[in-house]
């Protein structure tokens, strides 16, 4: 019995390994190059990259910007872009973040990993679009309590 | 024929006697009364008004057909911009033409249909290509704001010591007639070309330009101040090490954009320096060789920029 558990459990390793090496590596949008599919997207405010898919084509990825306006909780979809990298996309909201606190939650598989990001966004916020240091990245679709969470720590630091 | 023999030989030949048809037919075309064809000779003045006719028919077929003289629209934003000596509302700047703005005055040319350059005040530009695959102004002095949404390298601005290639994106050029000016890049990225010398600036940073010397270190616009500074003093050659001690020093996570281009710009010694204090602020990337990237290797130096900008 001891015998089958080790070798259930030493199939699972490369399996267990493989989910936690997917992550999402953010950046600003110039950093996904300078193809024409890149181009068409100037409303861009961030790059985001798939790591350590080992099969792109199947990967998947969508996002939201979620934001606190006057007092109000609002949510939309993104638009994503592919660029010409594989696994590369740029960001671009679809709300004007001209008030209130933003964030983009992303949430991306490749196969049965899963990736999740939570980036702060919005006018003012440095000159690239995004505030870096308050970027956060899991190994799973940020829940909504992290997202709420993220949003009340913009609001409190006056963002 | 004086030959005797040859007479001899045609003397003894038959006698063929002609068929009666042809005596026949002979006789039925005279009798038809066959008169000579007339010959037509047109006059001299006829002759010349068809010419004439000719070539006025073939002017205005050509004027009608021919492509039409690349031009891109030109609208006034302020005060009293012109093209050549017209001065301009709304019209149109050709190729070869120079577009003036005074103190007061600014305009916007639209750049076919992929982008606008607005036309600050005291700027002189000239319109030199318009055509697929190159579309091209030069600035000679004042200062021009692009924005660009095309495939790379279709959009250049030249001046007086550098051009700025199109990498599709925004940005504000200035130059004096020189060739000292400052490119800042809002959006995407733009190329900085000079007699081989190359500076690659992303949005968000800017870079100048050197009489002699072509485009200076590309810097982001939130560098310290001492950087810039002391990187002023290394493109004009006039720090020594002392710039690149205070640009080393001084340099973040951000500014390897600054020590990327800065390590094709030294020679080898103060290179590895470079090097090391870029790996010191972002770990070398899977897949970029020291060895390489010492030794200038481009693709490796491409990778190793592309990785970079995740940071920046």
């Amino acid at each position: 019995m001891e015998m089958v558990r080790l070798l259930l459990a030493c199939a699972a390793i490369p399996v267990v390994a493989s989910a936690a090496a997917f992550s999402l590596t953010i950046g600003p949008p110039v950093a996904a190059g300078t193809g024409a599919k890149v181009t068409k997207t100037k409303s861009a405010v961030f790059a985001v990259r798939l790591e350590e898919c080992d099969n792109l084509d199947k990967a998947k990825i969508s996002g939201t910007e979620e934001g606190i306006v006057e007092g109000a909780r609002i949510s939309a979809p993104v638009t994503l872009s592919a660029a010409e990298s594989p696994g590369v996309y740029v960001v671009s909201p679809v709300s004007s973040q001209g008030q209130g606190v933003w964030v983009v939650s992303l949430s991306a598989t490749c196969g049965s990993a899963r990736a999740g990001a939570i980036v702060p966004i919005g006018a003012g916020i440095g000159g690239a679009g995004f505030l870096r240091e308050r970027i956060k990245v899991f190994s799973h679709p940020a829940t909504k309590e992290q997202i709420d969470s993220a949003l009340k720590a913009l609001r409190g630091q006056g963002n | 024929m004086k030959d005797p023999l040859m007479n001899e030989e045609l003397g003894n030949l038959p006698l063929a006697k002609a068929p009666d048809s042809i005596w026949s037919s002979i006789e039925a075309a005279l009798d038809t009364g066959l008169k000579p064809k007339r010959v037509f000779r047109p006059s001299v003045w006829a002759m010349v008004l068809t010419a004439a006719a000719a070539l006025g028919a073939g002017l205005f077929i050509w004027y009608a057909l021919r492509a039409p003289k690349a031009a891109w629209d030109v609208v006034r934003l302020e005060g009293t911009p012109a093209v050549g000596s017209r001065l301009i509302e709304r019209g149109k700047i050709e190729v070869g033409e120079w577009l003036q703005t005074d103190e007061s005055s600014r305009a916007r040319i639209a750049v076919g249909d992929i982008g606008t350059v607005e036309v600050a005040p005291n700027t002189r530009v000239r319109l030199v290509a318009s055509r697929p695959g190159e579309q091209r102004l030069r600035l000679a002095h004042g200062e021009i704001s692009a924005s660009v949404s095309a495939p790379p390298r279709l959009f250049f601005v030249d001046t007086p010591a550098s051009t700025a290639v199109d990498l599709g994106c925004a940005y504000t050029m200035k130059a004096d007639g020189d060739g000292d000016g400052l490119l800042r890049v809002t959006l995407g990225w733009v190329a900085l070309e000079w007699d081989g010398r190359e500076s690659l600036v992303p949005a968000g940073a800017s870079c100048r330009t050197h009489q002699k010397i072509g485009p200076g270190t590309p810097y982001f616009d939130d560098a310290p101040q001492g950087l810039r500074e002391a990187l002023g003093r290394f493109d004009m050659g006039a720090g020594g090490g002392d710039a690149l001690d205070t640009v080393l020093a001084e340099a973040r996570v951000r500014d390897t954009l600054t020590l990327w281009h800065l390590l094709s710009r030294v020679a080898l010694p103060e290179r590895q320096r470079v090097y090391n204090r870029i790996v010191e602020l972002v770990p070398l990337p899977k897949g970029v060789s020291p060895v390489k990237a010492l030794r200038l290797d481009s693709a490796t130096l491409k990778l190793w920029r592309e990785e970079l900008a995740w940071k920046w």
